[in-house]
């Protein structure tokens, strides 16, 4: 019973692949790291990839998930993705694995695509198992079509050493890449205020966060796009700063259609002008006084 | 001797791995169909000015070639393959070659590439199989020598079905990065003014060529009255950039995205030579009354031959030829079509330069003739009716993403996405796929 059940699956197996040969072309997902040793106590930094397998794919989401008894995540590194924007940027969720979710305009292909990197610390021996969980692929055809997905886990096991040996901070002395924010209103959302979208990349690092300041004398605060505008008139420069995971920084000035440079201040001449005027009278006055 | 169970895995086993599954296919063209077509197995013969490939099934199709003339065989299918887009970046002593995969179907599949290289512009070329990938570095070059290179595709037989446009790269002696910048914080920096990459290739006839560095617009050019263009993006850092192209038809309607992924290096510019946008592609009417003729036109480059499928059930392929100002026309009849939807797409050739598809327009066989309104915006994916798919589009997406949509954003979503009332991640593909930056 046992072999006939056996063979049942071979035959099942060779259908399979025979029929489905896209199967055996699905996109496939799998890690890599320098390391060959992992003992209690050290650091290590796992690369996650993609192979498209020829298919040109533009978006993604998925979950990271390892063994919290094993492993502590110390960071995530979005620093050289294949992934433009991130509808969910890589970050630890509260269940403790990493959800992410992102596209690609134009789509790409190929092998060894990487999509960001994570940096654990290794807490205790033992077998850990670090895997994708809920991985979807989708084609660049506009339909927005889902690719078969493999997921090659990484195993790894930690042996009962310990080790003071920590993963090297990454040497990026490269502000983010150049970026243009952009002004938008819509009905649909924030009651159609104006508000402010951006993202850019930094291509070693990864970036860390972003601040808006609206006009010289505001203060950067921390933002997420799309941001909000506190000053709906429009009438203050827009300074976006992008700030990498080593602290460089990349500033956007967006100028909007009702900032007026100082030139164009016509009441300020105005004032000016009558300031000056009435000095003038104030002085002949004075003069003609003491005459 | 054999358990029954055993015999009818081996007979399933011997039977599964030692045929080849027979599929039915009828061909057909507007003017004729083959029915249930057999053809026997060939040979493959050569002389010193004619080669024959011989074809296994009906579904592979050979090709005959003289110095004068093409034969296509099989059912007067047209077997396609697109030529690879070639980049260049010099090193010292060589040269990294990068290049698109090519696409081939109807007959024709890619098994490999070839790099040919000469000193001499348009050759004879020394060529190196390389196998089947997408990048290549030569080496042991004479630096300050400018070398030619194309790529040519090889299918199954050995034989070479396409040829990259022409290339040239000069390598040069590495020198020493540049000492001290300090370095780190503040704005400004950027790359070194001679780091980047020039993008030349084929648009439309004096069309807008828009170049997106990592899915922003990073620069616009115009292309020629021949259709070419050359554009440069400089004072990159040296890192991975994802860069794509598209163009704007005298209609105004845009191309797909034809994207090419880069490393650049410090103090290098890359070349990326034989971009062919693929044509643009309309159709006058919606729905189209069976019987009656629908248009089908576009712009590609000029008087380049424009091969257009339409995605039916036979599918059928007809050959235009686009005229000076690379515009082309086919007015095909519908009586050859079942009801229903139905899509057509072309592709482009010229100076054996192949594009790759164009996307795709859709239209209905029915009861009535719809006139195709004018669409001057893009249909999918513009949230904000801008005529532009960028981050402002994204953003809007983004903050009804796994949301209960409000009740006007549901007609947004169901008339500019994928409409199933959510906004998931089906969604933006669509928008990526639509992206103009």
């Amino acid at each position: 019973m046992k072999t006939i059940f056996s063979y049942r699956i071979f035959i099942i197996f060779f259908f399979t692949l025979g029929f489905y040969p896209g199967i055996l072309s699905a996109a496939s997902v799998y890690f890599d790291t320098s390391e060959k040793v992992f003992d209690q106590g050290g650091t290590f930094l796992l690369d996650v990839f993609v192979d498209t397998k020829n298919e040109s794919i533009n978006a993604v989401e998925g979950k990271i998930i390892f063994p919290g008894n094993i492993l502590e995540l110390e960071g995530i590194r979005d620093g050289g993705s294949v992934i433009n924007f991130w509808i969910k940027k890589p970050v630890k969720s509260s269940l403790g694995g990493v959800e992410f979710s992102g596209i690609t305009p134009g789509g790409f292909v190929g092998r060894n695509k990487k999509l960001f990197s994570l940096v654990f610390k290794v807490l205790n021996s033992g077998q850990a198992s670090i895997s994708v969980l809920d991985g979807v692929f989708l084609k660049n055809d506009g339909s927005g079509s889902r690719t078969s997905t493999e997921v090659y886990p990484f195993v790894l096991d930690v042996s009962d050493e310990q080790s003071s040996v920590t993963f090297s901070k990454l040497e990026d002395s490269f502000p983010p890449e150049d970026f243009e924010p952009m002004i938008g209103q819509n009905v649909d959302i924030f009651d159609n205020k104006y508000f402010i979208v951006f993202s850019t990349q930094d291509k070693i690092s990864g970036i860390d966060k972003y601040e808006v300041k609206e006009g010289y004398l505001g203060r950067y605060l921390t933002a997420e796009s799309p941001h909000l505008l506190s000053n709906q008139s429009l009438n203050k420069k827009i300074f976006v700063r992008a700030v990498d995971l080593r602290g460089n920084t990349r500033v956007a000035v967006v100028v909007p259609d009702n900032y007026k440079r100082w030139y164009e201040h016509y009441f300020l001449f105005g004032i000016i002008l009558i300031v000056i005027v009435a000095f003038g009278w104030i002085k002949r006055s004075w003069l003609r006084s003491v005459q | 001797m054999f358990s029954t169970s055993k015999k009818i895995f081996f007979l399933f086993f011997v039977v599964f791995v030692f045929s080849s599954v027979a599929l039915a296919q009828d061909f057909s063209s507007p003017s004729f169909t083959v029915t249930n077509p057999v053809m026997f197995p060939g040979g493959y013969s050569t002389s010193p000015s004619f080669s024959l490939s011989g074809v296994m099934s009906q579904i592979a199709i050979g090709t005959s070639t003289a110095a004068s003339q093409n034969l296509f065989g099989g059912f007067l299918y047209f077997p396609y393959v697109t030529t690879p887009t070639v980049s260049t970046t010099p090193g010292d002593g060589q040269v990294s070659l990068t290049w698109t995969s090519a696409d081939a179907g109807l007959g024709w599949a890619v098994s490999g590439y070839t790099v040919g290289r000469s000193t001499i512009s348009g050759g004879p070329y020394t060529y190196t199989n390389v196998g089947n990938v997408l990048s290549n570095t030569v080496t042991s070059l004479t630096n300050n020598t400018t070398y030619y290179f194309v790529i040519r595709v090889i299918d199954g037989l050995g034989n070479f079905i396409a040829t990259s446009t022409q290339v040239s790269s000069t390598p040069v002696a590495s020198t020493p990065p540049p000492s001290g910048g300090g370095g780190g914080g503040g704005g400004g920096g950027g790359g070194s003014s001679d780091t980047g990459v020039t993008f030349s290739g084929r648009a439309y006839p004096l069309s807008r060529v828009s170049i997106l560095k990592d899915g922003q617009l990073a620069l616009s050019t115009i292309a020629g009255p021949d259709s070419k263009f050359k554009a440069s993006v400089m004072g990159l850092d040296e890192a991975d950039y994802s860069f794509s192209l598209y163009s704007e038809d005298i209609n105004k309607i845009r191309s797909s995205l034809f994207t090419f992924p880069v490393f650049i290096t410090s103090g290098v510019t890359t070349e990326i030579s034989g971009i062919f946008i693929a044509p643009t592609i309309a159709v006058d009417k919606s729905e189209v009354k069976r019987g009656d003729t629908i248009n089908i036109f576009g712009q590609s480059s000029p008087e380049s031959e424009i091969m257009i499928n339409i995605n039916s059930e036979p599918e059928y392929f007809v050959k235009k030829q686009s005229d000076g100002d690379g515009v082309y026309l086919l007015t095909f009849d519908s009586a050859l079509l079942e009801l229903g939807k139905h899509t057509a797409k072309s592709k482009a050739s010229v100076s054996g330069e192949v594009s790759s598809f164009s996307s795709t327009a859709g239209f209905i066989v029915g009861t009535k003739n719809v006139a195709y309104g004018p669409e001057n915006c893009p249909v999918k994916a513009d949230l904000n009716a801008d005529c532009r798919i960028n981050l402002v589009d994204f953003s809007i997406a983004a903050f009804w993403y796994r949301r209960t949509l409000s009740d006007t954003f549901k007609i947004i979503e169901a008339s500019k996405l994928n409409g199933d009332n959510k906004i998931d991640l089906v969604d933006f593909s669509i928008m990526a796929y639509h992206w103009t930056g």
